[in-house]
């Protein structure tokens, strides 16, 4: 028998986030299938999947699959499983699942995707599993204190040794996106530009910086969410590529003595961001209430915080005996940690606000891991040999109702 | 010279040769590494099998890839499902010792408090958490607001009931039961100590240390780093002192040696009535007085200038310095301090008494400590002038030699053969002394030295009883095996007429009655705690 604790099964880890969706088999070090949870449809057909959902249709309207980090729309939920397991070759009925979920999803949350797994896809055993003991796991910690900052939430939350601690979970429905939009807002205001998506550029020609472009379209008319979703998708790129976080928090009008980065956009035009667009983007994840500027409707009166404040917050309200322990090993998980200078600037601000207190980030150093720390955990658990005892198998899904899954997963 | 070393030298086995040229590499016994693989071996066959875990209640079907011809009883990690038991209780032990223990908590909250110990294996961190989100949390029956020590105290107040009541109800007669099990059921109480109180109390100061702002810490470490200025700044200090001591000590026995025999007289005149014994020691401190007398009544010029000089030269205090009274000690006055000076002392009377004869019970002086005495009162001694009257000069101790000494010199020596003994003692009674090699107060002054030398004076007289009541002892044991051995040997009845023949020992009595009427009078309970005991083991 092997001794390293491992014995593959075969299960098959889907972790489904507000942008981006994981799935693959456990014990491989990345999912196979990556792509957006976003999903185009038009009338009752879906289109799911990186190019599926990217294609331009006439009438395709995208929508997504959570809101508030809970799972929204069922039937979206239904189309994403169905297409992991295509991308993966897989037959559902012959592999165990174990899929993530929100720390602060609700018993009817959990029960309705048992019922999904065992009903619509007919799984043999099933298993879910809080996304933030799935990330503690995927960067090696039984006991960690968990930033997530997604595509549309950001969550903390501690895991005292495999289990989430349900009062110390802290979230806000401010993410990545909502740097998107922001700076999308002010290419608006500022330069008077939107970007064109590659589905409506026929011809381009060069510009001179900050010129608008000229490009011929191909007059292609599309719905406002498909269009708003391939415009993230831009600044996606934008973000990865030029986006940074200070160390100290910025000032408004501040200057740096670091050059400008130019970026050119798929219809051509380009610019030399300075730092309204490098540093003032990802500052509003810790400083919301100064820049956030154009507010969502939904955020209209919100409470926001910095994800530093976020921390110290879910930290607080653990017992005074595990806070050094948690202090003391920050994970990060989720893309919008992936701003350069974002760990730094998070340790610096705890460590401001925690000042008698050890405080050490551990963040898996590649770009993927990070972004899939939370699957990663998830096929590490799944292929443990002692992890076989807690599925629920369909046997007991039978016999006990849907009820077992509150039973079984904490 | 490697040069040669490298010739080989015939006759010597390989391993010799290495060991004789130690640059050479020892040879060391390398794993079997193979970079190739076998070939013409059949490759094992591996199949895709279906497995059941006896840790899971159903009969779920996971597959796996195993070796064809390995079979299995069990699923391997099923062996790793491991639980904690936490304490159950039947509904009559519940009634019994459990509900009279707190009825803030009612039956169905405490039965699911141990459900969920038992599925979160006593991790109260999440217990806590979970506590009112659990879905099997009773809808009644379960009070709000469960603190963490709330729940753990609920816990081991139980623990600590069964426990309890479950060795209660063994059957055996208390006195039969091993006096292991009865330290196991301490143990075991023990363990499950827990003090709400307490736990609340270091939480708060957790969460006191946690809250300090950077302010209060940065002052804090200022501090700490100022303490450890002055902890280093004492340590050099002490270090300086017992340089300066040792440098002093060297000069000392320099000028003693260079005083020659005069000092030496001295020092023997005023030793030796002491140690004949220590009843005469006030006759012995009144011969000097009485020379005086002697020279008052004969002529007096040259009598008092050779009195003057006299105590000029025993004392060494040259005739400016001395200390001129303005009112004159009367004898009563002088005669307690005096008095205490010598009797603090019983060591140097005490130790030559004993080593003569280790056989003979010691007989010790009047040990009279009395604390109170013991003031900064100087010893005195009257002298006679014709231009001055009589002068009252702080009295030196003659060993000490002329010139500046410190007043920790004063202190009477250790024998040298006692001297780690006593240090033993010392640091026995936390009293530590910046000195290593000898044993002196920290702050010297004549109060403390006082104390100091009496305490020293009653360390080692408790020693040497120590040691002689040892020896009797081991002596005693000795014979009576002997006495036994020959009792055997004669057989009892014999052994009985003889000894009935025998008059009364007197030695028994004798002894005791030696031992014990010093000690009695002691103040010192120590003291007579001790004597009194070895005593009675004489007895014995």
């Amino acid at each position: 028998m092997p001794t390293y604790g491992g014995d593959e099964v075969n299960a098959v880890v889907l972790d489904v986030g507000s942008t981006w969706t994981r799935a693959g088999f456990a014990g491989e070090d990345v999912p196979r299938g990556y792509f957006p949870s976003h999903v185009g449809r038009v009338g009752d057909n879906y289109y799911v999947g990186d190019t599926e959902s990217a294609i331009w249709r006439a009438e395709m309207e995208t929508c997504g699959v959570m809101k508030d980090g809970v799972v929204q729309d069922w039937d979206v939920l239904e189309r994403l499983w169905e297409h992991a397991m295509k991308r993966l070759h897989a037959t559902a009925s012959e592999h165990p699942l174990l899929v993530s979920e929100a720390a602060w999803s609700s018993s009817e949350q959990r029960t309705r995707t048992a019922e999904l797994a065992f009903e619509k896809l007919g799984s043999p055993a099933f298993y879910t599993c809080k996304a933030p003991v799935m990330a503690a796991f995927g960067t090696g910690k039984h006991t960690a204190l968990v930033l997530d900052v997604g595509g549309e939430n950001t969550s903390a939350s501690a895991v005292f040794e495999g289990f989430n601690l349900a009062k110390s979970v802290c979230h806000q429905p401010l993410g990545g996106e909502h740097v998107s939009r922001q700076l999308l807002d002010r290419f608006k205001t500022d330069y008077s530009y939107e970007p064109t998506p590659l589905f409506d550029i026929k011809h381009k020609a060069a510009v001179e910086i900050r010129k608008p472009p000229s490009i011929t379209h191909h007059g292609r008319q599309a719905t406002s969410s498909f269009m708003a979703d391939m415009r993230l998708r831009l600044m996606l790129e934008f973000k990865e590529a030029v986006c940074e976080v200070l160390d100290r928090p910025m000032r408004p009008g501040q200057t740096t003595s670091k050059p400008p980065k130019p970026f050119e956009f798929p219809d051509g035009f380009n610019v030399a961001a300075g730092p309204d667009l490098r540093y003032a983007g990802p500052e509003l994840l810790f400083n919301p209430s100064q820049y956030l500027t154009a507010r969502p409707s939904d955020l209209q009166d919100a409470q926001l915080a910095g994800v530093h404040e976020l921390v110290v917050k879910s930290i607080m309200a653990c017992d005074i005996d595990l806070r050094p322990h948690l202090l003391n090993s920050i994970v990060l998980a989720g893309g919008s940690t992936l701003f350069p200078g974002f760990a730094d600037r998070l340790s610096l601000a705890l460590q401001e606000m925690c000042p008698g207190s050890r405080v050490k980030l551990h963040s898996p150093s590649s770009d993927m891991e990070r972004k899939t720390s939370a699957w990663l955990g998830g096929s590490i658990l799944a292929s443990l040999g002692t992890f076989h005892q807690l599925w629920i198998s369909k046997a007991e899904y039978e016999e006990h109702g849907s009820a077992i899954v509150d039973k079984k997963c904490h | 010279m490697a040069h040669k070393a490298k010739t080989k030298l015939a006759g010597l086995s390989r391993e010799i040769t290495s060991l004789y040229l130690e640059n050479q590499t020892l040879p060391v016994p390398l794993d079997q590494f193979q970079a190739k693989p076998k070939f013409g071996t059949k490759a094992e066959r591996w199949v895709w099998r279906g497995f059941k875990s006896s840790a899971r209640n159903d009969d779920l079907v996971l597959y796996h890839w195993v070796r064809a011809n390995e079979q299995y009883n069990d699923y391997f990690y099923a062996q790793y499902n491991a639980h904690t038991t936490p304490y159950q209780y039947t509904d009559e032990e519940y009634e019994k010792c459990i509900e009279p223990l707190d009825n803030e908590w009612t039956r169905i909250e405490t039965d699911y408090l141990l459900h969920m110990c038992r599925q979160f294996d006593l991790r109260f961190v999440v217990i806590h958490d979970r506590y009112y989100l659990h879905p099997d949390c009773p809808t009644s029956g379960v009070k709000p607001e469960r603190s963490l020590e709330d729940l753990k105290e609920r816990y081991y107040a139980i623990g600590r009931a069964l426990t309890q009541h479950r060795a209660g109800k063994d059957s055996r007669d208390p006195e039969d039961v091993p006096l292991q099990a009865t330290n196991k059921l301490a143990d075991d109480l023990a363990l499950l100590q827990f003090d709400k109180a307490k736990e609340q109390e270091r939480k708060q100061y957790l969460e006191a240390l946690f809250k300090r702002t950077k302010d209060e810490i940065e002052e804090e470490e200022l501090l700490i780093a100022e303490a450890r200025r002055v902890e280093a700044n004492e340590r050099r200090l002490v270090h300086e002192r017992e340089m300066l001591l040792q440098s002093h000590t060297m000069f000392e026995d320099a000028s003693e040696s260079a005083l020659g025999p005069p000092i030496k007289v001295q020092f023997a005149q005023a030793i030796e009535p002491a140690l004949a014994s220590p009843a005469p020691t006030l006759g012995a401190e009144s011969t000097p007085r009485a020379r005086k007398g002697s020279a008052q009544d004969g002529p007096g010029e040259p009598a008092s200038a050779r009195s003057l000089k006299r105590q000029k030269s025993t004392h060494g205090i040259p005739a400016p310095l001395r200390i001129r009274a303005g009112s004159v000690a009367t004898k009563s006055q002088l005669s307690p301090s005096t008095k205490v000076r010598k009797s603090a002392s019983p060591s140097r009377a005490l130790s030559p008494a004993i080593k003569p004869d280790p056989d003979a019970i010691p007989v010790f002086g009047t040990p009279t400590f009395v604390t109170e005495e013991h003031t900064a009162k100087p010893v005195v001694t009257e002298v006679e002038t014709a231009e001055l009257g009589t002068i009252v000069v702080a009295q030196r101790d003659a060993r000490l030699g002329p010139g500046v000494f410190l007043r920790s010199d004063k202190l009477h020596p250790i024998p040298k053969n006692k001297l780690d003994a006593v240090k033993q003692f010392m640091s026995q009674l936390s009293l530590n002394s910046p000195n290593t090699i000898w044993p002196r107060p920290v702050m010297a002054t004549a109060a403390v030295c006082d104390r100091f030398d009496s305490l020293q004076s009653i360390i080692i007289p408790l020693l040497d009883y120590k040691k002689a009541a040892d020896k009797l002892e081991s002596e005693l044991k000795v014979l009576r095996a002997r006495k036994r051995m020959l009792v055997d040997e004669i057989g009892e009845e014999k052994a009985e007429s003889i000894l009935s023949k025998l008059p009364p020992l007197p030695e028994a009595k004798s002894s005791s009655k030696a031992a014990t009427p010093d000690t009695a009078r002691s103040n010192s309970s120590r003291h007579q705690r001790k004597g009194s005991s070895a005593s009675s083991r004489k007895k014995a």
